[in-house]
């Protein structure tokens, strides 16, 4: 610390604002001071206990957010770490929501540690699959987000099977500060005052980190083991804070940031003053939304202001910091060196395969039978079959042209965004603007898709940092989009329910002709990237190579970008965000042999519709007579997988 | 001769059957060759309002679901489950042979399809842009007529509405012109609750008992409003009513806060029964009975 006295006397100064930002919002001017010792009335009391408290909680959670994202910043040497990009919050709210749902007594009962299992899982996880090398790499982040949406679908498909009881949830998973009493304050101090006092006895081990791993442990450093104590200590934190007030998501990662821009350098500074600065933040941000509630006569929940404010506060940190970040521009898998030809009239025998048995084998009150029967029963079946199909095509050959364009196997529509602004959209036209939903879906959609495709054109243009910057912009994107929909759901029985199965991407409701409009926007998208096949395969090469073969970049990049965004978002359009086939796809094209474009688009596209198929059918037959949406299976299954390949190409790195 | 035949076709039910009974829906009129046997009702409220009726439907939305939070009146066991409200198993309502499917707000996303399937008829039944109690005495009364039991509906809503009349004058006699004012609610969790409003069938209860509540709760599709627990306190001179259950009730009711609540104090907190409080017109009936129960014991 080189100026210790400005930054403390800021940090004060900013504390009193904070606090009385909220004492004004919070009516607290109406208490009268003496009545507090003497006779106190209502107003006094719930100043004591639940204005008090609420301030107390939001400085005891914004240091514990702000410590847990410093000390995985730390032992990670990477700076967009925090519980909410690692997937530990959102482990503990799946654990919490399936406990809730499936186990009521344990929920009531062991909240804490059932949050606190599921934040270690998580977390564990991420960081196992991930892999050790990666750690301070992007891909540690974008490992992270796969884990927020596998969890976040696992969640979702719960509160769809059992909405009424999962209500309530909703607030709490938007993270609300809100005291009836300082019972959770007394029990969640001397928790955070253990974790902090077990943190600087580590500082000195976990200074070494920042040599890098290798230099670490070749100074005699127990590398896993000091990783193992802070994941605990972090996740603890966590699982505590979102145990007593639900997720609060940034105030992790910012908090440390904002201290390395006051020039802190030193490692038990960074750790103690974040912790500092995420209790002054959350205090601050919290003003926000009680005040909004007063003003709309709404609920508003903390979590949802703290999201809202964070994420444009987060690009501007990753657009700053960016370049520090290594991305990977490798593909993560060896090309296998077999014939792509075989490979996919191999796939398309298998696709046509899990057609025929989406098609006609069907679940009933008897079990799994064959139906031939025709008629209406499979009027309603082949739309589905055929808009799952042309789902997976459009999004695998929107990422297959986005990971050969940024020249990341992690890129696709999902990750940088575009179907994250697609649905934003949509959301904001059906419940914020009235607009009907029918009417406004195709649209929004497709504006919001490609108002996302525009923004990362220009990232592209500005700066030189690339793929990096628009995964963040991506994170930054789902995550705005997480805060609105957990406000417009947590003010319940309200329009944001309907709109439940779409946001989990569903093809129960599609007609004929819907299915036919979607298959064929997939195969134009695919026709237009075959027939520019050469140009992505220059592309692919890098923009110093493709340029010196006559391509210009400022031309062919927002094309492709533009085009990819168009697919993703018609694919939202019709059957709702769906998420990892676009990621998926293409890689596993790859492992199947595909190298230049051509074969990786065709290859890619029938990986998709398989995939998509076989998730529709299996929605259909799992839990019948219930329906899963085919997104939500997809979800779970294209990340579990996902997961899967890289734990796999951790080894491969470890045995070469 | 002649003035016989109009005798017989007015009062001989069974000759009337010939002509097409038609009723009117949100989508205009729908007419129907003969009284529907097979139902199938798309949520629960359609669900409760056609066992009002004594219609068993052959199956409904979230069977499970309908068991666990609305409960009365009973469900037979012959009911099928059709899968989710908001994503049913088409292929099991064809399964089910209905010949016709009840829907209402959100459910007209399926209009298309279960047209499909049987003739379909839609309601507006919960919605900002009309007045719920009023709309739902309609549709209850449109689905009596389809049915031929208009008797047992107007029968059944008299009933009610001479109910509220005498729970309402008896309550003006015991209070006089102190009648309290009451606050319904629901908690969501130990630290927030919905409180009911204009356009919800538990606030209409209230009017109908001459009540009023102490908490403005402005008008919505549903008719609530959440609030954070604090917000009650603007409860001074009332009561306080809420519906069971309630599983955290020992981390709210310990605390200092909630003792601090004047209905606390004045020990005007009462809890009300489980009820379903977004169902069809009777629910003003049942909400109005619990409120009584608890004014006057």
């Amino acid at each position: 610390m080189r100026r210790p006295f400005p930054i403390t006397f800021l940090q004060l100064a900013l504390l009193v604002a904070a606090l009385a930002l909220h004492l004004v919002v919070n009516d607290a001017l109406s208490v009268r001071p003496l009545a507090l010792l003497s006779t106190p009335g209502l107003e006094e009391v719930l100043f004591l206990t639940a204005t008090l408290p609420r301030i107390t909680m939001a400085l005891l959670v914004g240091a514990a957010m702000g410590l847990s994202g410093a000390l995985l910043q730390e032992i990670s040497q990477n700076r967009l770490v925090a519980p909410t990009t690692l997937g530990t919050a959102s482990g503990a709210w799946l654990a919490m929501v399936a406990t809730a749902s499936l186990a009521p007594a344990i929920f009531a009962d062991q909240k804490f540690w059932v949050a606190m299992s599921g934040a270690i899982i998580a977390t564990g996880l991420v960081l196992v699959v991930s892999g050790r090398q990666q750690m301070a790499s992007l891909s540690l982040i974008i490992v992270g987000m796969c884990a927020n949406l596998v969890f976040g679908g696992l969640g979702m498909a719960l509160v769809f099977l059992d909405t009424e009881a999962t209500k309530p949830l909703f607030i709490w998973y938007s993270g609300d500060l809100t005291q009836t009493g300082w019972d959770q304050v007394r029990w969640f101090a001397p928790q955070l005052a253990l974790a902090a006092f077990i943190t600087p006895l580590a500082a000195r081990a976990i200074a070494l980190m920042r040599l890098g791993g290798d230099q670490a442990r070749s100074r005699g450093l127990w590398v896993f083991p000091l990783i193992a104590l802070s994941v605990t200590l972090a996740s603890w934190m966590t699982a505590a804070a979102i145990t007593c007030v639900g997720i609060i998501a940034f105030v992790g990662v910012l908090a440390p940031n904002m201290v390395r821009a006051l020039g802190v350098r030193g490692v038990l500074p960074t750790l103690l003053l974040s912790a500092w600065a995420g209790a002054i933040c959350l205090l601050a941000v919290d003003s926000l939304p009680i005040a909004l509630s007063n003003w709309s006569k709404e609920l508003i929940p903390s979590g949802s202001a703290a999201a809202l404010l964070g994420a444009p506060a987060f690009i501007l940190i990753a657009m700053h910091k960016s370049t520090s970040l290594q991305i990977e521009a490798a593909p993560f898998l060896p090309v296998r060196r077999r014939a792509w030809k075989v490979n996919l009239l191999f796939v398309l025998a298998i696709a046509i395969l899990l057609s025929c048995g989406a098609l006609f084998v069907v679940r009933t009150a008897e079990g799994l039978v064959t139906d031939f029967s025709g008629g209406l029963r499979f009027d309603f079946r082949w739309p589905r079959v055929l808009s799952a199909a042309g789902g997976g095509i459009a999004m695998a050959t929107a990422g297959t042209i986005m990971q050969r364009l940024l020249r990341n196997p992690l890129a696709s529509p999902d990750i940088v965004g575009v179907t994250s602004g697609a649905t934003l959209s949509v959301v904001t036209a059906v419940i914020l603007l009235g607009l009907p939903f029918s009417h406004a879906v195709l649209p929004a959609a497709v504006f919001g898709g490609v108002a996302v495709a525009a923004i990362l054109v220009a990232m592209n243009h500005h700066s030189r940092s690339g793929p990096g910057l628009m995964i963040l912009f991506g994170l930054a994107t789902s995550a705005t989009l997480d805060a609105v929909m957990n406000f417009v759901l947590a003010r319940g029985g309200d329009v944001g329910y309907n709109l439940l199965p779409w946001l989990s991407g569903t093809t129960a409701m599609q007609s004929g002709s819907e299915a036919l409009s979607l298959v064929v926007i997939a195969v134009v998208g695919l026709g237009l990237a075959t027939v520019s096949a050469r140009v992505l395969d220059l592309v692919s090469l890098g923009s110093h190579v493709a340029e010196a073969r006559g391509v210009s970049m400022r031309v062919a990049s927002p094309i492709f970008l533009i085009l990819s965004a168009a697919l993703a978002a018609a694919t939202t359009a019709f059957v709702g965000p769906i998420s990892f086939v676009g990621l998926l796809a293409p890689h596993i094209a790859r492992m199947l042999g595909a190298r230049m474009a051509l074969s990786h688009l065709l290859l890619s596209a029938a990986i998709g519709a398989l995939i998509m198929i076989l998730s529709d059918h299996l929605g259909r037959i799992l839990l019948f007579p219930q329906t899963l949406p085919s997104g939500t299976i997809a979800t779970i299954g294209g990340g579990l997988f996902l997961f899967y390949l890289l734990a796999k190409k951790d080894k491969f790195h470890n045995r070469t | 001769m002649r003035f016989l035949r109009l005798m017989l076709l007015m009062f001989w039910p069974g000759l009337t059957l010939a002509q097409p009974i038609t009723i009117t829906d949100s989508r205009g009129p729908q007419s129907f060759d003969s009284t529907p046997k097979r139902v199938i009702a798309g949520n629960w409220m359609l669900a409760e309002m056609l066992l009002e009726l004594d219609i068993v439907p052959v199956g409904i939305a979230d069977l499970a679901g309908y068991n666990k939070w609305v409960v009365a009146p009973e469900m037979p066991e012959t009911v099928a489950d059709i899968g989710l409200r908001s994503e049913p198993n088409l292929e099991v309502v064809i399964d089910l042979k209905p010949d016709l499917i009840l829907l209402s707000d959100d459910g007209l996303a399926m209009a298309e399809h279960a047209a499909r399937i049987a003739p379909v008829l839609h309601f507006d039944a919960y919605s900002d842009k009309h007045d719920n109690i009023p709309a739902g005495r309609k549709n209850f009364r449109t689905l009596a007529k389809l049915f031929g039991q208009e008797r047992l509906a107007e029968a059944k809503l008299a009933a009610m509405d001479a109910r509220l009349a005498e729970q309402a004058k008896t309550l003006k006699e015991a209070f006089g012109d102190d009648i309290p004012q009451v606050t319904l609610i629901r908690f969501l969790d130990e630290k927030r609750a919905v409180i009911y409003g204009e356009n919800s069938p538990a606030f209409a209860a209230l009017s109908a008992l001459g009540l009023s509540s102490e908490i403005d709760v402005p008008k919505s599709k549903w008719g609530v409003g959440y609030r954070r627990v604090r917000k009650l306190g603007s409860v001074t001179q009332g009561k306080v009513m809420y519906f069971e259950p309630f599983d955290q009730q020992e981390q709210l009711f310990d605390t200092a806060l909630w003792q601090a609540m004047p209905f606390v104090q004045s020990k005007n907190l009462s809890a009300l029964p489980a009820i379903w409080s977004y169902g069809g017109p009777l629910t003003v009936g049942r909400v109005a009975d619990a409120i009584f129960d608890a004014l006057i014991p």
